[in-house]
Protein backbone atom coordinates (compact mmCIF):
# COMPACT_ATOMS: atom_id res chain seq x y z
CA UNK A 1 0.00 0.00 0.00
CA UNK A 2 2.46 2.38 1.35
CA UNK A 3 4.73 2.66 -1.62
CA UNK A 4 8.61 3.99 -0.13
CA UNK A 5 10.01 6.77 -2.16
CA UNK A 6 13.30 6.22 -3.74
CA UNK A 7 16.12 8.85 -4.05
CA UNK A 8 15.17 12.30 -3.75
CA UNK A 9 15.47 14.21 -7.24
CA UNK A 10 18.34 16.87 -7.33
CA UNK A 11 17.57 19.82 -5.79
CA UNK A 12 19.00 23.46 -5.91
CA UNK A 13 20.22 24.68 -2.44
CA UNK A 14 18.25 27.03 -0.85
CA UNK A 15 15.40 26.35 -3.51
CA UNK A 16 12.14 26.38 -2.76
CA UNK A 17 10.33 23.00 -1.05
CA UNK A 18 8.53 21.41 -4.08
CA UNK A 19 6.48 18.44 -3.80
CA UNK A 20 4.43 18.05 -7.01
CA UNK A 21 3.12 14.66 -6.23
CA UNK A 22 -0.07 14.45 -8.53
CA UNK A 23 -3.06 14.78 -5.51
CA UNK A 24 -1.48 17.87 -4.29
CA UNK A 25 -1.33 19.58 -8.02
CA UNK A 26 -5.18 17.78 -8.51
CA UNK A 27 -6.53 19.60 -5.10
CA UNK A 28 -4.92 22.98 -5.89
CA UNK A 29 -6.01 23.17 -9.23
CA UNK A 30 -9.54 21.45 -9.95
CA UNK A 31 -11.36 24.21 -8.74
CA UNK A 32 -9.54 26.87 -10.22
CA UNK A 33 -9.27 25.15 -13.71
CA UNK A 34 -12.94 24.09 -13.33
CA UNK A 35 -13.46 27.38 -13.46
CA UNK A 36 -11.24 28.66 -16.24
CA UNK A 37 -12.95 25.85 -18.40
CA UNK A 38 -16.75 27.06 -17.35
CA UNK A 39 -16.18 29.96 -17.89
CA UNK A 40 -15.24 29.08 -22.07
CA UNK A 41 -18.24 26.73 -22.24
CA UNK A 42 -21.01 27.74 -20.00
CA UNK A 43 -22.52 24.53 -19.57
CA UNK A 44 -22.12 21.32 -16.77
CA UNK A 45 -21.33 18.29 -19.19
CA UNK A 46 -18.86 20.04 -21.10
CA UNK A 47 -17.13 21.55 -18.40
CA UNK A 48 -16.57 18.60 -16.74
CA UNK A 49 -15.80 16.63 -19.05
CA UNK A 50 -12.72 19.40 -20.64
CA UNK A 51 -11.88 19.52 -17.32
CA UNK A 52 -11.62 15.78 -16.57
CA UNK A 53 -10.05 15.42 -20.36
CA UNK A 54 -7.12 18.08 -18.98
CA UNK A 55 -6.02 16.56 -16.24
CA UNK A 56 -6.00 13.22 -17.85
CA UNK A 57 -3.81 14.63 -20.68
CA UNK A 58 -1.30 16.96 -18.19
CA UNK A 59 -0.65 15.08 -15.29
CA UNK A 60 1.33 12.55 -16.50
CA UNK A 61 3.44 14.97 -18.34
CA UNK A 62 4.12 17.63 -15.49
CA UNK A 63 7.89 17.19 -14.20
CA UNK A 64 8.13 17.07 -10.70
CA UNK A 65 10.50 20.01 -10.67
CA UNK A 66 8.48 22.45 -12.31
CA UNK A 67 7.21 25.31 -10.27
CA UNK A 68 3.69 26.26 -9.30
CA UNK A 69 3.46 28.78 -12.29
CA UNK A 70 4.70 26.52 -14.91
CA UNK A 71 2.34 24.12 -13.91
CA UNK A 72 -0.85 26.45 -13.73
CA UNK A 73 0.93 27.52 -16.96
CA UNK A 74 0.95 24.24 -18.48
CA UNK A 75 -2.72 23.41 -17.31
CA UNK A 76 -4.18 26.35 -18.93
CA UNK A 77 -2.67 25.45 -22.24
CA UNK A 78 -3.85 21.60 -22.04
CA UNK A 79 -7.12 23.01 -21.87
CA UNK A 80 -7.25 25.27 -24.10
CA UNK A 81 -6.17 23.14 -26.79
CA UNK A 82 -9.10 21.03 -25.43
CA UNK A 83 -11.18 23.28 -26.20
CA UNK A 84 -10.68 23.93 -29.02
CA UNK A 85 -10.96 20.42 -30.20
CA UNK A 86 -14.74 20.77 -29.18
CA UNK A 87 -14.88 23.40 -30.65
CA UNK A 88 -13.54 22.76 -33.93
CA UNK A 89 -15.36 19.26 -33.70
CA UNK A 90 -19.23 20.90 -32.79
CA UNK A 91 -18.81 24.23 -34.92
CA UNK A 92 -16.46 23.86 -37.42
CA UNK A 93 -14.36 26.28 -36.93
CA UNK A 94 -10.94 27.22 -35.48
CA UNK A 95 -11.87 28.66 -31.34
CA UNK A 96 -10.62 32.48 -31.48
CA UNK A 97 -10.65 33.47 -27.81
CA UNK A 98 -12.06 36.88 -28.10
CA UNK A 99 -11.05 38.35 -25.33
CA UNK A 100 -7.69 36.10 -24.23
CA UNK A 101 -4.97 38.91 -24.25
CA UNK A 102 -7.27 41.14 -22.06
CA UNK A 103 -7.58 38.56 -19.46
CA UNK A 104 -3.73 37.90 -19.61
CA UNK A 105 -3.18 41.34 -18.71
CA UNK A 106 -5.02 40.90 -15.46
CA UNK A 107 -3.15 39.50 -12.17
CA UNK A 108 -3.08 35.87 -12.24
CA UNK A 109 -5.57 36.13 -8.89
CA UNK A 110 -8.34 37.89 -10.63
CA UNK A 111 -8.03 35.48 -13.93
CA UNK A 112 -9.82 32.57 -12.46
CA UNK A 113 -12.83 34.95 -11.61
CA UNK A 114 -15.57 34.78 -13.90
CA UNK A 115 -16.06 39.05 -13.92
CA UNK A 116 -18.17 39.99 -16.91
CA UNK A 117 -18.94 43.50 -15.92
CA UNK A 118 -16.38 44.34 -18.50
CA UNK A 119 -18.53 42.77 -20.80
CA UNK A 120 -21.69 44.37 -19.71
CA UNK A 121 -20.26 47.80 -19.12
CA UNK A 122 -20.02 48.11 -22.62
CA UNK A 123 -22.95 48.04 -23.88
CA UNK A 124 -26.09 50.23 -24.17
CA UNK A 125 -28.74 49.68 -20.98
CA UNK A 126 -31.15 47.64 -22.59
CA UNK A 127 -28.25 45.17 -23.75
CA UNK A 128 -27.22 44.69 -20.88
CA UNK A 129 -30.51 44.20 -19.30
CA UNK A 130 -31.60 41.49 -21.56
CA UNK A 131 -28.27 39.86 -20.74
CA UNK A 132 -28.53 40.16 -17.34
CA UNK A 133 -31.99 38.72 -17.17
CA UNK A 134 -31.08 35.80 -19.42
CA UNK A 135 -27.52 34.57 -18.42
CA UNK A 136 -27.24 35.87 -14.62
CA UNK A 137 -30.67 35.41 -13.81
CA UNK A 138 -31.61 32.61 -16.01
CA UNK A 139 -34.72 33.95 -16.81
CA UNK A 140 -36.90 32.43 -20.01
CA UNK A 141 -37.18 34.68 -22.66
CA UNK A 142 -40.59 35.19 -21.61
CA UNK A 143 -40.27 35.98 -18.72
CA UNK A 144 -37.35 38.59 -19.70
CA UNK A 145 -39.56 39.92 -22.02
CA UNK A 146 -42.07 40.69 -19.10
CA UNK A 147 -39.46 42.36 -16.81
CA UNK A 148 -38.44 44.47 -19.81
CA UNK A 149 -41.54 45.63 -21.02
CA UNK A 150 -40.89 44.47 -24.40
CA UNK A 151 -42.67 41.52 -26.67
CA UNK A 152 -41.26 38.12 -26.65
CA UNK A 153 -40.05 38.67 -30.36
CA UNK A 154 -38.38 41.77 -29.38
CA UNK A 155 -36.59 39.95 -26.35
CA UNK A 156 -35.59 37.35 -28.45
CA UNK A 157 -33.72 39.59 -30.72
CA UNK A 158 -32.63 41.98 -28.51
CA UNK A 159 -30.57 39.02 -26.77
CA UNK A 160 -28.82 38.14 -30.33
CA UNK A 161 -28.11 41.70 -30.77
CA UNK A 162 -26.61 42.09 -27.42
CA UNK A 163 -24.59 39.06 -27.55
CA UNK A 164 -23.44 40.06 -31.06
CA UNK A 165 -22.54 43.29 -29.85
CA UNK A 166 -20.72 42.24 -27.03
CA UNK A 167 -18.54 40.25 -29.13
CA UNK A 168 -17.49 42.80 -31.39
CA UNK A 169 -16.69 45.18 -28.15
CA UNK A 170 -14.44 42.23 -27.15
CA UNK A 171 -12.79 42.05 -30.42
CA UNK A 172 -12.02 45.50 -30.81
CA UNK A 173 -10.40 45.59 -27.33
CA UNK A 174 -7.95 42.98 -28.18
CA UNK A 175 -6.94 44.88 -31.39
CA UNK A 176 -6.20 48.01 -29.46
CA UNK B 1 -35.14 35.57 -37.79
CA UNK B 2 -32.22 34.09 -40.04
CA UNK B 3 -30.43 30.90 -39.60
CA UNK B 4 -27.76 32.15 -37.95
CA UNK B 5 -30.08 33.90 -35.51
CA UNK B 6 -31.67 30.64 -35.29
CA UNK B 7 -28.39 29.11 -34.55
CA UNK B 8 -27.48 31.36 -32.57
CA UNK B 9 -31.05 31.45 -30.12
CA UNK B 10 -30.51 27.23 -29.81
CA UNK B 11 -26.62 27.58 -28.80
CA UNK B 12 -28.02 30.19 -25.78
CA UNK B 13 -30.64 28.42 -25.01
CA UNK B 14 -29.04 25.20 -24.43
CA UNK B 15 -26.57 27.10 -21.91
CA UNK B 16 -29.56 28.45 -19.69
CA UNK B 17 -30.66 24.52 -19.75
CA UNK B 18 -27.06 23.86 -18.51
CA UNK B 19 -26.77 21.13 -21.71
CA UNK B 20 -23.89 20.99 -24.28
CA UNK B 21 -25.16 23.37 -27.33
CA UNK B 22 -25.77 21.37 -30.39
CA UNK B 23 -23.35 20.53 -33.10
CA UNK B 24 -23.73 23.42 -35.71
CA UNK B 25 -21.90 25.78 -37.66
CA UNK B 26 -20.54 28.79 -35.51
CA UNK B 27 -19.62 31.45 -38.68
CA UNK B 28 -19.59 34.98 -38.13
CA UNK B 29 -21.22 34.09 -34.24
CA UNK B 30 -17.80 32.30 -32.76
CA UNK B 31 -17.61 35.23 -30.39
CA UNK B 32 -20.66 35.92 -29.79
CA UNK B 33 -20.85 32.19 -28.30
CA UNK B 34 -17.75 32.42 -26.27
CA UNK B 35 -19.77 35.96 -24.97
CA UNK B 36 -22.89 33.61 -24.00
CA UNK B 37 -20.53 31.45 -22.29
CA UNK B 38 -19.04 33.94 -20.40
CA UNK B 39 -22.08 35.86 -19.08
CA UNK B 40 -23.89 32.19 -18.51
CA UNK B 41 -20.64 31.27 -16.23
CA UNK B 42 -21.15 34.23 -14.27
CA UNK B 43 -24.22 33.37 -13.00
CA UNK B 44 -24.12 32.97 -9.25
CA UNK B 45 -22.70 29.36 -7.79
CA UNK B 46 -22.10 27.97 -11.75
CA UNK B 47 -18.51 28.05 -11.62
CA UNK B 48 -17.79 25.52 -8.53
CA UNK B 49 -17.13 22.24 -9.93
CA UNK B 50 -19.47 19.57 -7.63
CA UNK B 51 -18.03 17.56 -5.11
CA UNK B 52 -19.04 14.55 -6.84
CA UNK B 53 -17.03 15.34 -10.30
CA UNK B 54 -14.36 15.90 -7.96
CA UNK B 55 -14.49 12.91 -6.50
CA UNK B 56 -14.65 10.81 -9.77
CA UNK B 57 -12.02 12.73 -11.15
CA UNK B 58 -9.77 11.70 -8.46
CA UNK B 59 -10.89 8.20 -8.92
CA UNK B 60 -10.18 8.29 -13.20
CA UNK B 61 -6.59 10.18 -12.23
CA UNK B 62 -5.53 7.21 -9.51
CA UNK B 63 -6.81 4.34 -11.68
CA UNK B 64 -4.64 5.88 -14.45
CA UNK B 65 -1.48 6.37 -11.97
CA UNK B 66 -1.74 2.52 -10.92
CA UNK B 67 -2.32 1.45 -14.11
CA UNK B 68 -0.68 3.56 -17.05
CA UNK B 69 3.41 3.12 -17.03
CA UNK B 70 3.42 6.91 -18.83
CA UNK B 71 2.96 8.04 -14.95
CA UNK B 72 5.72 6.45 -13.99
CA UNK B 73 8.25 7.08 -16.42
CA UNK B 74 7.16 11.16 -15.67
CA UNK B 75 8.97 13.06 -13.45
CA UNK B 76 5.25 13.35 -10.99
CA UNK B 77 5.71 11.84 -8.40
CA UNK B 78 2.71 9.34 -6.18
CA UNK B 79 2.17 10.42 -2.73
CA UNK B 80 4.19 7.93 -0.46
CA UNK B 81 0.07 6.93 0.78
CA UNK B 82 -3.09 6.01 -1.62
CA UNK B 83 -5.55 8.54 -0.96
CA UNK B 84 -7.82 7.64 1.38
CA UNK B 85 -11.38 8.69 1.91
CA UNK B 86 -11.32 10.43 -1.75
CA UNK B 87 -15.23 12.02 -1.23
CA UNK B 88 -13.85 13.87 2.12
CA UNK B 89 -10.74 15.37 -0.61
CA UNK B 90 -13.33 16.79 -2.33
CA UNK B 91 -15.17 17.94 0.25
CA UNK B 92 -12.01 19.49 1.06
CA UNK B 93 -11.43 21.26 -1.98
CA UNK B 94 -15.28 22.42 -1.98
CA UNK B 95 -14.73 23.87 1.32
CA UNK B 96 -11.38 25.67 0.82
CA UNK B 97 -10.11 23.84 4.01
CA UNK B 98 -6.57 24.55 4.50
CA UNK B 99 -3.60 22.08 3.39
CA UNK B 100 -2.32 20.84 6.69
CA UNK B 101 -5.72 19.64 6.90
CA UNK B 102 -5.95 18.30 3.56
CA UNK B 103 -2.23 16.22 3.79
CA UNK B 104 -4.48 14.74 6.85
CA UNK B 105 -6.85 13.74 4.51
CA UNK B 106 -4.42 12.28 1.85
CA UNK B 107 -2.21 10.56 3.92
CA UNK B 108 -4.92 7.93 5.58
CA UNK B 109 -4.92 4.44 4.27
CA UNK B 110 -6.63 3.51 0.81
CA UNK B 111 -9.34 1.89 2.28
CA UNK B 112 -11.03 -1.13 1.06
CA UNK B 113 -15.02 -1.30 2.10
CA UNK B 114 -15.10 -0.29 5.33
CA UNK B 115 -17.59 2.36 6.72
CA UNK B 116 -16.68 6.19 5.64
CA UNK B 117 -15.71 8.13 8.21
CA UNK B 118 -15.56 11.40 7.64
CA UNK B 119 -13.22 14.03 9.51
CA UNK B 120 -15.51 16.06 9.27
CA UNK B 121 -19.23 15.31 9.35
CA UNK B 122 -22.69 15.93 9.49
CA UNK B 123 -25.84 13.89 9.93
CA UNK B 124 -27.77 14.47 6.59
CA UNK B 125 -31.44 13.54 5.71
CA UNK B 126 -31.59 11.81 2.54
CA UNK B 127 -35.06 10.03 2.50
CA UNK B 128 -38.55 9.33 3.82
CA UNK B 129 -39.16 6.54 6.37
CA UNK B 130 -41.29 5.55 3.77
CA UNK B 131 -38.77 5.87 0.59
CA UNK B 132 -37.08 2.58 2.32
CA UNK B 133 -38.93 -0.05 3.02
CA UNK B 134 -37.98 -3.15 1.98
CA UNK B 135 -37.48 -4.27 -1.52
CA UNK B 136 -36.59 -0.46 -2.37
CA UNK B 137 -33.48 1.09 -3.08
CA UNK B 138 -33.28 5.07 -2.20
CA UNK B 139 -30.56 7.21 -4.33
CA UNK B 140 -28.87 10.07 -2.46
CA UNK B 141 -26.07 12.73 -3.39
CA UNK B 142 -25.04 14.26 0.42
CA UNK B 143 -21.71 16.04 1.63
CA UNK B 144 -19.99 15.04 -1.85
CA UNK B 145 -20.68 11.17 -1.62
CA UNK B 146 -23.54 9.29 -3.97
CA UNK B 147 -24.87 6.43 -2.04
CA UNK B 148 -27.91 4.29 -1.28
CA UNK B 149 -29.93 3.67 1.97
CA UNK B 150 -32.16 0.57 1.96
CA UNK B 151 -33.66 -1.90 4.76
CA UNK B 152 -31.57 -5.11 4.11
CA UNK B 153 -32.86 -8.23 7.38
CA UNK B 154 -34.83 -5.22 8.82
CA UNK B 155 -32.53 -2.78 9.83
CA UNK B 156 -31.61 0.26 7.16
CA UNK B 157 -28.01 0.53 5.87
CA UNK B 158 -26.07 2.68 3.37
CA UNK B 159 -23.64 1.90 0.85
CA UNK B 160 -21.67 3.69 -1.50
CA UNK B 161 -22.81 3.73 -4.89
CA UNK B 162 -19.68 4.55 -6.42
CA UNK B 163 -18.02 1.56 -8.13
CA UNK B 164 -15.21 0.42 -6.74
CA UNK B 165 -13.34 0.06 -10.47
CA UNK B 166 -13.24 3.28 -12.20
CA UNK B 167 -15.79 5.50 -10.23
CA UNK B 168 -19.00 5.16 -12.48
CA UNK B 169 -22.35 6.11 -10.19
CA UNK B 170 -23.60 2.53 -9.47
CA UNK B 171 -28.02 2.19 -10.65
CA UNK B 172 -30.03 0.51 -8.17
CA UNK B 173 -32.16 -2.62 -9.42
CA UNK B 174 -34.42 -3.43 -6.00
CA UNK B 175 -35.86 -6.43 -7.87
CA UNK B 176 -32.92 -7.85 -8.03
CA UNK B 177 -31.19 -6.45 -4.61
CA UNK B 178 -28.37 -4.92 -6.54
CA UNK B 179 -26.50 -2.41 -7.87
CA UNK B 180 -25.49 -2.81 -11.36
CA UNK B 181 -21.93 -1.05 -12.71
CA UNK B 182 -23.68 0.78 -15.78
CA UNK B 183 -20.00 0.84 -17.35
CA UNK B 184 -19.08 -2.53 -17.57
CA UNK B 185 -21.03 -5.81 -16.57
CA UNK B 186 -20.51 -6.12 -12.93
CA UNK B 187 -22.81 -5.52 -10.00
CA UNK B 188 -22.66 -5.49 -5.92
CA UNK B 189 -25.02 -7.23 -3.36
CA UNK B 190 -26.71 -5.17 -0.55
CA UNK B 191 -24.23 -6.11 1.75
CA UNK B 192 -21.58 -4.16 -0.76
CA UNK B 193 -19.38 -7.19 -1.91
CA UNK B 194 -18.71 -7.31 -5.49
CA UNK B 195 -20.90 -10.51 -7.67
CA UNK B 196 -19.04 -12.59 -9.36
CA UNK B 197 -17.89 -11.44 -12.85
CA UNK B 198 -15.88 -10.63 -15.25
CA UNK B 199 -13.64 -7.71 -12.59
CA UNK B 200 -12.31 -8.79 -8.77
CA UNK B 201 -13.61 -5.53 -7.50
CA UNK B 202 -13.07 -4.14 -3.66
CA UNK B 203 -16.26 -4.07 -1.52
CA UNK B 204 -18.55 -1.11 -1.84
CA UNK B 205 -17.83 1.26 1.63
CA UNK B 206 -20.71 1.32 4.28
CA UNK B 207 -22.53 4.70 5.10
CA UNK B 208 -23.82 4.67 8.38
CA UNK B 209 -27.54 5.66 8.93
CA UNK B 210 -29.85 6.45 11.91
CA UNK B 211 -33.74 7.42 11.78
CA UNK B 212 -34.47 10.60 12.80
CA UNK B 213 -37.97 10.53 13.26
CA UNK B 214 -39.23 9.87 9.77
CA UNK B 215 -36.45 10.53 7.85
CA UNK B 216 -33.44 8.75 7.06
CA UNK B 217 -29.97 9.98 7.81
CA UNK B 218 -26.40 9.47 6.33
CA UNK B 219 -23.12 10.61 7.70
CA UNK B 220 -21.30 12.28 5.54
CA UNK B 221 -18.56 15.14 5.02
CA UNK B 222 -19.58 18.64 6.41
CA UNK B 223 -18.96 21.07 3.82
CA UNK B 224 -20.46 24.45 3.06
Amino acid sequence: MAVPETSPPLRVVGAPERANDWESVYQEHVAPLYRFVYSRTGNTPDAEDVTSTTFLRALPRLRSDVSPGEIHAYLRTTARSVLADVWRQRHGTVLMEFDDQRDSTQPAEQQDEVDVSPILDSLPANYRSVLEFRFLRGYSIRETAAAMGVSVANAKVLQLRALRRAAATGARDVQS
Amino acid sequence: MSKADRRLTRFVQALIANRRPPRSPADDDSAAMQVAARLRAAHPGGSTPSPAFVDTLARQLREAADHEPGWTEAGIRRRRFLVGGLATVAASVAAGVGVERLHEVLTEPASSGGTIQPYISAWVAVAKLTDVTPGKIKQFSAGGIQGVVFTLDGQIRGLSAVCTHQGCTLVPQPAQRKLVCPCHPMSFNLTGTANPGDYRLNPLPAIQTRVNTDSVEVLVPAWT
